[in-house]
């Protein structure tokens, strides 16, 4: 025999939609379900659309999400004249309630540690969580229906009344525990403790007040008082959109601008719903609730981004106006540089000119006493004109002058050449001078031939310099597939640190440890090295295990069409 | 490691919203089907039942 009961003796009215009726005769209970789930969703949508991969974010959304159905099914079991429906709908929110509190212990968990719980506790979640689905839709969650004076309400048993309430404090007891833990680490590291403690308060005012109405509804079968629990979300969603403003948590500039919308939209188009002067006061009170605290944040914010906006409009001013300054400083130097380097030029040629006609005994033989301070002058005209030659080049790169005759031209032939010209200086120094190539064409580049030359003597020669006992190899190899040909110089020098690495290609950088070895180094050559081989389409890099390591300088160059 | 570990999760994940699909859809067949649940008609206790 099936439970007969007769709706009409109680005069319960049809519900619409399943939850619009007027068995709801408070449109309190309306607004206890509405706005606390409205406003939750639409924050929780906001935040996960701008962070899909964030986990807090996720397990914000399926909290909220829980908490939406919990509602409707509550409206449900308010609404339906229904018993089947009332039975069934107050049976599976056991599942809603205790999820939205799972939900609220991953959020809190993520929030602090960017991930879900390891999967030994969301094993023991499964656990704790298993005689529910065990005895659900048994006696054990809902004992009857209660008829006694047309009262709508489920007998509770023993799964609802003592384990959940008991699970949902296990719950607000360990979120308790990785709050505190997580203020304590902050506070020790210095960390944004308020952010913590605000998020914790949040969450734990959700779920408390939350349970708190369940139990003394339960307990007390006066459920419309139970309501009351139901205002934590919104206590939540506040605080939450305080943190996300204040602390610019999960990153979003537009979420309460997207959310007034949102909120405003739907609160609009359930007036059209509503059949009561009440109700559309009721949806007053929300609107003004949702303006009131989205509105104070937004304008917060917007007037923080006016604010830095003006500040960055005065700073970008200031900084052109300096940019043209130091581009007119810039070229007055290139132009003192060209001319003060010319003019020191012409002197310099005639002094090396004179000394070496004079070392060669052009004006009859110089006396030994005299050889060795011409040969001195000669040496440091000859370095002078070098250093003055790439003040020059560095004048010429800025300002654009200097002019590369590209052709093909075996390149590898060229380093060969270089590295046996170079081989007797290397010999008398001490060191081992090679070159090894792995071709698989004719080593024929594309560039301009003589800047090459120039940029393979200088890095050959700087590893000479820098180098004080060991090998120094060049090597040449091409890659078909990416179209370059390569000539690598590695030595055993001194290496080079991380440090200066990052600017050895910057106007006068020199290696930390390079005056102990060299101290006539302008800082100027590998400037002008890769800027010379990116004007060719190569480029030059460096590779240095640190200072001690050696170092490799690798020169590339397109391979000829 | 950890891609294992995120296997079993979503695993065990998985198998939880299984478990309570089904343990609804039992409620569904109590409740709304065969309809087996005690009426209370006064406070005494349950005066009509279909078991």
């Amino acid at each position: 025999m099936l439970p007969t009961i007769d709706p009409t003796i109680c005069q319960w009215s049809e519900a619409a939609y399943l939850i619009i009726s007027d068995n709801i005769t408070s449109t309190f209970l309306y607004y206890a379900h509405f706005f606390p789930s409205i406003s939750g969703l639409i924050i929780s949508i906001f935040v996960l659309r701008s962070n899909p991969r964030n986990s807090a974010a996720q397990a914000l959304f399926f909290t909220t999400v829980m908490f939406s159905i919990w509602c409707v099914l509550s409206l449900i079991t308010w609404a339906s004249p229904n018993t089947d429906l009332v039975m069934f709908a107050w049976s599976a929110m056991i599942y809603f309630e205790l999820l939205m509190y799972v939900g609220a212990f991953y959020f809190i968990y993520a929030f602090f540690r960017n991930s879900f719980p390891p999967f030994k506790t969301e094993l023991g979640i499964f656990a704790i969580f298993l005689p529910v689905i065990i005895f659900g839709h048994t006696k054990l969650n809902l004992l009857g229906f209660d008829f006694t004076d047309c009262a709508r309400n489920a007998v509770e048993g023993p799964l609802w009344q003592y384990y959940a309430y008991g699970f949902e404090l296990v719950f607000v007891a360990c979120i308790l525990v990785v709050a505190l833990a997580e203020i304590k680490m902050r506070r020790k590291q210095g960390g944004q403790v308020r952010e913590a403690v605000l998020v914790s308060i949040g969450i734990l005012a959700l779920l408390l007040s939350f349970s708190f109405g369940s139990i003394v509804g339960s307990f007390s079968a006066n459920w419309e008082v139970s309501q009351v629990g139901l205002f934590g979300m919104p206590v939540f969603v506040a605080l939450l959109g305080y943190i996300l403003v204040r602390y610019q948590t999960f990153q979003i500039k537009l979420l309460a601008t997207e959310a007034l919308m949102a909120g405003q939209l739907i609160l609009l188009f359930s007036l059209l719903s509503v059949r009561t002067i009440e109700s559309a006061q009721v949806i007053a009170i929300i609107t003004i609730l949702f303006f009131a605290t989205l509105g104070v944040l937004l304008i917060k914010s917007v007037r923080s981004e006016v604010t830095q906006r003006q500040k960055i409009e005065l700073l970008a001013d200031s900084l052109e106006e300096t940019n043209e300054r130091l581009k007119i400083v810039d070229q007055q130097k290139s132009e003192f540089v060209s001319i003060a380097s010319h003019q020191l030029r012409s002197p310099l040629t005639a002094i090396r000119g004179y000394t070496s006609m004079m070392l060669d005994g052009n004006f009859g033989n110089a006396p030994e006493k005299m050889r060795e301070p011409i040969e001195r002058i000669h040496e440091s005209a000859k370095l002078m004109a070098l250093s003055i030659e790439d003040f020059l080049n560095v004048s010429r790169i800025e300002s654009g002058n200097i002019k590369y005759e590209n052709s093909d031209f075996n390149l590898a032939e060229q380093a060969t050449h270089i590295v046996d010209d170079l081989r007797p200086e290397a010999t008398k120094a001490g060191l081992l001078l090679l070159f090894k190539s792995n071709l698989t064409r004719n080593g024929i580049a594309y560039g301009d031939p003589g800047k090459t030359q120039q940029i393979l003597h200088n890095l050959i020669n700087n590893s000479m310099k820098y180098t004080q006992k060991g090998t120094i190899t060049v090597y040449a190899h091409d890659d078909k597939k990416l179209g370059i040909l390569s000539i690598e110089i590695i030595d055993t020098g001194i290496g080079i640190s991380k440090e200066t690495l990052e600017g050895l290609f910057q106007k006068f950088t020199r290696a930390r440890n390079a005056n102990h070895v060299n101290i006539n180094g302008t800082g100027l050559g590998l400037f002008v090295a890769r800027a010379m081989a990116r004007a060719m389409k190569g480029d030059i890099t460096v590779h240095s295990e640190g200072e001690g390591k050696g170092s490799r300088f690798v020169l590339t160059l397109p391979l000829a069409q | 490691m950890k891609s294992k570990s995120n296997f079993k999760s979503t695993v065990l994940r998985i198998t939880l919203v299984l478990c309570i699909i089904i343990s609804l859809g039992l409620m569904y067949y109590v409740n709304m089907i065969e309809r087996k649940y005690i009426i209370f008609s006064n406070p005494a206790g349950p005066t009509e039942t279909n078991e």
